[in-house]
């Protein structure tokens, strides 16, 4: 007789696909369905994919977390035994278990759980959260129990935990050894410990961590709140690390040097000191390059050479105290602005007629480490002048559009091109949402800027004389406000100048009384999008300039435009 | 007003296809016919081809006998091959549970009774067609979401471990050939 086929006579080699696609939380169920389908799973062992698990032990109850589904199993202590609930995404089931142990259950649970897990966990967070406020001296009395209990479970496994990277909330060596020795140290990577019951930083050996294969095996490794006080050389095998010392002085620095000096995996380093000796910093490593993140904090940063590396040491304030940051910067190793630059120098080389339009847009900027932007920047800046040196010829460039922010950045571009081209600058900021003040103190004595015909300054307010405009023939700037004063230095800027035929000034606050007082009363019109136009007229010698004032968002633009004599534009109501 | 005829869609197949055809019999003589790359997808029966040596030219000539496979079955996994001959290959999940979601078509595809569902993976299995397999699994997998044992007994027809005693149990007691 030929059963009709069902779940339970599907080949081996079926059953098998069947229960890796069914999910973990499936196959748990399917144990329970009947003996031959859990003989099956426990024989086949069929590969499970959990990859995130977290282990909370609280004094009366165990919170197992599978974060697929968001399935949360808690296990509270009862009168009669253990309580177990379960919370799914839409429902909560609980069940009572009589004489059993909350926290047996809830790691014989985990223990089957994670039996068919063969790839390593991606992320398992387990806390020791112990904690009471009726009875402190009991804790860690109570603390040793639960740690024995895990420990009986973990070396009932027959296998290694299978974690890649585990984040542990204990206070002393002892907790983290009961789960840090049954971890798999083939997978494990990384290793993040805080401390999970004092507020305070602690102290913490790591004498026995220091011993294990678990150890030694690490990438990563962070420890928050957990004082250490060994030699920095044990730190050396990591890639990145962070750890909380207690005071930062010259002999640790020197430490600090020596170890990045002779490990070559090491990378960055962050370092959590209560204290800090600032003279015996500078001794060594001379005065830091200070500057200030969007929060206003003051960031201290030295650069070292340690061939064929840099290093960077970058001091920031910390809740109470400081965050000592080292980073091995390779010098020589090409990045990719270097690449970057060596290709435009190539393309360049043979350009000898000029480039029409040369664009440069400065986007330094990252949303999320504002730290670094300027000290990013400059080192650009840098390169960027280093290459364009070498080149041996200037930039034959015609019209140069760019977005910057600051006279150093426009000194870092504009001295490089070709003064004998260059013929109009349309600069603007793509930065800052307000208008912004740009000094151009050392702009204006350039070469480059001398031989200009038209200039566009957007959204950049500038503040020297206007008669550094007079060479020009079109210009439109920024500036702030329109006095008295002003309007006369306007007035003979186009009187004297040959060359200026028309201006736009943008003003934040103008003066209109003074306007009117030297113009007389303005003709008003409207343009085409019926914005209130003013306009006047005035005689120049052989000439006769236009003036005409408009509102725009929060600002007024001024506009003169020059006209010889004979072709003056009338104004209409004049007629 | 004229109306505008209306543009057929222009088969990507059609213009791809390499009209070379294969001859499949099921095991109720039911006869299909299946394009080289949609025949491609079962390892069991591009083998075969290959070792039988089937080219273009005698290919509808020499029908394919596959003895284990039904006609409704082989239908269902002629139009899946028909379906999928162009699917470029799928990354290898590593979380069932949140990556892979069943397409519609297929859902539809496969939306039969268990009993079918399972002597089509059989058949599947047979023919090594695995992306099928791994679709069919994902039913098979989704119908165990979320339940209760008691519930995947009934869903999956087995019996109870009571029962499966009181069944060894009278089988053993009624009088075998022998006795």
């Amino acid at each position: 007789m030929t059963c009709p086929p069902s779940l339970l006579n599907m080949p081996d080699v079926v059953m098998n696909i069947i229960l890796k696609k069914v999910g973990v939380q499936s196959v748990q169920v399917l144990r329970k369905v009947c003996r031959d389908l859990r003989n099956f799973i426990e024989e086949h062992k069929s590969e499970s994919y959990i990859d995130q698990a977290t282990l909370a032990i609280d004094l009366d109850s165990v919170h197992l977390g599978f974060p697929f589904n968001s399935i949360v199993v808690k296990y509270k202590k009862h009168e009669k035994g253990c309580r177990v609930i379960c919370q799914k995404t839409y429902n909560t089931t609980e069940k009572n278990l009589d004489n059993s142990d909350f926290l047996e259950t809830a790691l014989n649970d985990f223990k089957v759980i994670m039996k068919s897990q063969k790839n390593g966990v991606e992320f398992f967070n387990i806390c020791f959260k112990l904690f009471t406020l009726d009875d402190i001296g009991d804790q860690e009395l109570i603390a040793a129990g639960f740690r024995e209990k895990l420990e009986k479970s973990l070396q009932s496994w027959d296998h290694p935990v299978p974690v890649r990277r585990i984040i542990i909330g204990a206070v002393n060596q002892t907790e983290v050894m009961s789960i840090l020795r049954y971890l798999d140290p083939k997978l494990l990577e990384n290793v993040e410990m805080s401390a999970s019951r004092y507020v305070d930083s602690i102290p913490m050996e790591i004498d026995k961590i220091m011993e294990t294969d678990q150890w030694k095996n690490l990438k990563t490794l962070k420890m928050s709140g957990l004082i250490v006080l060994v030699p920095l050389k044990h730190f050396s095998h990591l890639t990145t690390c962070s750890i909380f010392r207690k005071s930062l002085s010259g002999d640790e620095l020197t430490e600090l040097r020596n170890t990045f000096q002779h490990s070559t995996s090491l990378n960055s380093m962050e370092v959590t000191y209560q204290f800090l000796n600032k003279s015996d910093i500078c001794n060594q490593l001379g005065l830091p390059t200070v500057t200030q993140d969007f929060l206003g904090t003051k960031i201290e940063t030295w650069e070292v050479g340690v061939s064929p590396n840099t290093l960077r040491f970058t001091l920031v304030p910390k809740e109470r105290g400081y965050a000592f940051i080292i980073r091995k910067i390779p010098i020589q190793k090409t990045v990719p602005s270097r690449i970057f630059l060596d290709d435009f120098k190539i393309i360049m080389k043979n350009q000898k007629s000029a480039v029409g339009n040369f664009q440069v847009h400065f986007h330094l900027f990252k949303d999320h480490d504002f730290r670094n932007e300027e000290l990013l920047e400059t080192k650009f800046l840098e390169m960027w002048r280093q290459s364009v040196q070498q080149w041996g010829h200037l930039i034959p460039v015609k019209e140069l559009i760019m977005s910057t922010v600051s006279e150093q950045e426009v000194m870092s571009v504009l001295p490089y091109l070709d003064s004998e081209f260059l013929e109009s600058i349309d600069m603007f900021d793509a930065r800052y949402v307000e208008s912004f003040p740009i000094n151009t103190d050392r702009i204006i004595q350039l070469k480059q800027w001398k031989n200009l015909k038209t200039l566009k300054m957007n959204h950049l307010i500038v503040s020297c004389p206007l008669e550094q405009f007079s060479h020009f023939s079109t210009v439109s700037i920024f500036r702030t406000s329109l006095t008295g004063e002003e309007l006369t230095e306007l007035k003979e800027v186009f009187a004297k100048s040959t060359t200026l035929t028309s201006m736009e000034l943008t003003y934040s606050s103008i003066n209109k009384t003074e306007i009117c007082d030297q113009f007389g009363q303005p003709c008003k019109t409207h343009d085409e999008m019926s914005r209130n136009i003013k306009t006047w007229e005035t005689r120049l010698p052989h000439s006769t300039l236009q003036i005409s004032l408009v509102r725009k968002e929060k600002n007024y633009v001024f506009r003169l435009q020059k006209y010889p004599q004979q072709e003056a534009v009338k104004c209409p109501a004049d007629k | 007003m004229s109306v505008e005829p209306e543009v057929p869609i222009v088969q990507v197949e059609e213009v791809r296809e390499n009209p070379v055809l294969y001859k499949i019999i099921s095991s109720d003589n039911h006869v299909f016919t299946i394009s080289e790359h949609a025949v491609k997808l079962s390892k069991t029966l591009w083998d075969l081809i290959t070792n039988l040596g089937l080219t273009a030219e005698n290919a509808l000539d020499n029908p394919i006998p596959v003895e284990n496979v039904n006609g409704k079955n082989m239908e269902t996994i002629v139009q899946f091959c028909e379906r999928h001959k162009y699917d470029e290959e799928e990354p290898e999940y590593t979380n069932y549970i949140r990556e892979f979601v069943l397409p519609e078509w297929d859902r539809q595809l496969l939306s039969i009774d268990n009993e079918e569902l399972f002597q089509l993976i059989l058949a599947t299995n047979y023919l090594d067609i695995q992306k099928l397999m791994d679709y069919c699994c994902r039913v098979i997998g989704d119908m165990a979401k979320d339940k209760t044992p008691e519930e995947l007994r009934i869903i999956y027809g087995i019996p109870t471990d009571a029962e499966d005693d009181a069944l060894e149990r009278s089988a053993s007691d009624s009088p075998g050939p022998s006795g």
